[in-house]
């Protein structure tokens, strides 16, 4: 596949209204771990940070549908397609984890952030995009 | 001779609907040849969509047998179907199927992206449809401010830069007032005459039929030539 269409897919994906929220929630997700460090902040703003993913993804869900679409017909395959929504929600996770690099650098929780929210991610993908 | 480019061979196609298996195809059976305009008329729901779908590998035929340009559309897997709508056949949905946020030129270009032309070759093809089309002054405006007949073209011009030789479009003039479709339906005719290209419209307007040479009725999944 064409590096472009990965490139343009990440652009998009920074362009859609879900990336705002991300990104309000990542100015604030710096500000929670920081006055509050913990383990119990961590675990609950790992799974603050899922949540958000999803809606992002959910506010995104048309543009997201029409995307697909679009590969779809211009005759991407499946696994491109598969590829190009990764692409669309890594960019969201990246900019988390720049948070947690930001306020709480520390390789396991990164770890799980990005192994969490692929997984979840994926079944997301699987479950409301995949067909159709 | 003339040349064959479609066969459609006792084709059925089910869908279920409330736990009941209901046909939508039944038994469809067709030929077309190179540089035909077939037209395909019937009302809503009678199935139209279906069939283009599946001519253009989209969705799966339950039984019976496609073969497009010698490709028997049955037999490949859902990769080489992809790469068909890369190369021979190109489909223009209802709703035109572009991406709003993306501007006409990026629209048209996904195709060549994905058949992987180089940058330059893309832009000398890009510029020639778009002027071909009449939507070269628009091409750095996002789709989402164009009107109807604009984005149709530019569907159409989505379809062409891959020079397909079988052209699909799903009610291209359901959207728009007459005179825009008249020439929606012209610029089929002249895209036609000048590539060769085969084209398939299915429509529930009956004024559509004018403009093909070879008329189809699809009546509760029994398609027959008028
Ligand atoms: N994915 C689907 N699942 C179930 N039923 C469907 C699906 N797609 C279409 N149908 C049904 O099949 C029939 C024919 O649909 P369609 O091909 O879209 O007709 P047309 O384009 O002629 O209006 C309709 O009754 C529609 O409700
Ligand atoms: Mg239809």
């Amino acid at each position: 596949m064409h590096y472009k269409i990965l490139i343009k897919t990440a652009k998009y994906s920074i362009k859609c209204n879900g990336f705002n929220y991300v990104m309000l929630y990542a100015f604030s997700l710096i500000l929670y771990i920081i006055t509050c460090p913990g383990n119990v902040t961590l675990a609950i703003s790992l799974i603050l940070s899922i949540i958000m993913l999803y809606a992002s993804i959910l506010s995104d869900k048309l543009n997201i549908a029409q995307l697909i679409n679009a590969y779809n017909i211009v005759g991407l395959k499946r696994k491109e397609i598969a590829l190009a929504f990764y692409i669309f929600v890594n960019i969201r996770i990246l900019l988390i984890t720049m948070v947690y690099i930001i306020a709480y650098p520390n390789f396991t929780v990164i770890a799980y952030l990005f192994v969490l929210s692929n997984i979840f991610i994926a079944l997301v993908y699987h479950f409301s995009f995949q067909r159709g | 001779m003339k040349d064959i480019i479609v066969t459609v061979k006792n084709l059925w196609k089910y869908y279920n609907y409330m736990g009941q298996r209901i046909a939508i195809l039944k038994g469809v059976n067709v030929l077309l040849y190179r540089g035909d305009v077939a037209c395909i008329y019937g009302p809503s729901g009678a199935g139209k969509t279906t069939f283009l779908k599946i001519l253009a590998g989209l969705e799966r035929p339950d039984a019976g047998e496609i073969i497009v340009e010698g490709y028997n559309l049955t037999l490949l897997d859902d990769d080489a179907l992809a790469t068909l709508r890369t190369t021979i056949v190109s489909y223009i949905p209802q709703d035109y199927g572009l991406i709003d946020d993306f501007t006409v030129y990026e629209n048209v270009e996904l195709p060549l992206l994905v058949a992987g032309i180089p940058e330059e070759e893309r832009r000398v093809i890009l510029l020639e449809t778009l002027r071909y089309m009449g939507i070269v002054e628009k091409m750095y405006t996002k789709v989402k401010y164009l009107s109807g007949g604009e984005k149709q073209r530019v569907a159409i011009a989505r379809a062409l830069v891959v020079t397909p030789s079988l052209l699909l479009a799903d009610e291209p003039t359901a959207n728009l007032d007459w005179e825009n479709a008249k020439r929606v339906l012209e610029l089929f005719t002249r895209i036609n005459r000048d590539f060769e290209t085969t084209i398939t419209i299915v429509s529930h307007d009956a004024r559509v039929l004018e403009f093909a040479n070879r008329r189809f009725a699809l009546y509760d999944g029994v398609l027959k030539e008028v």
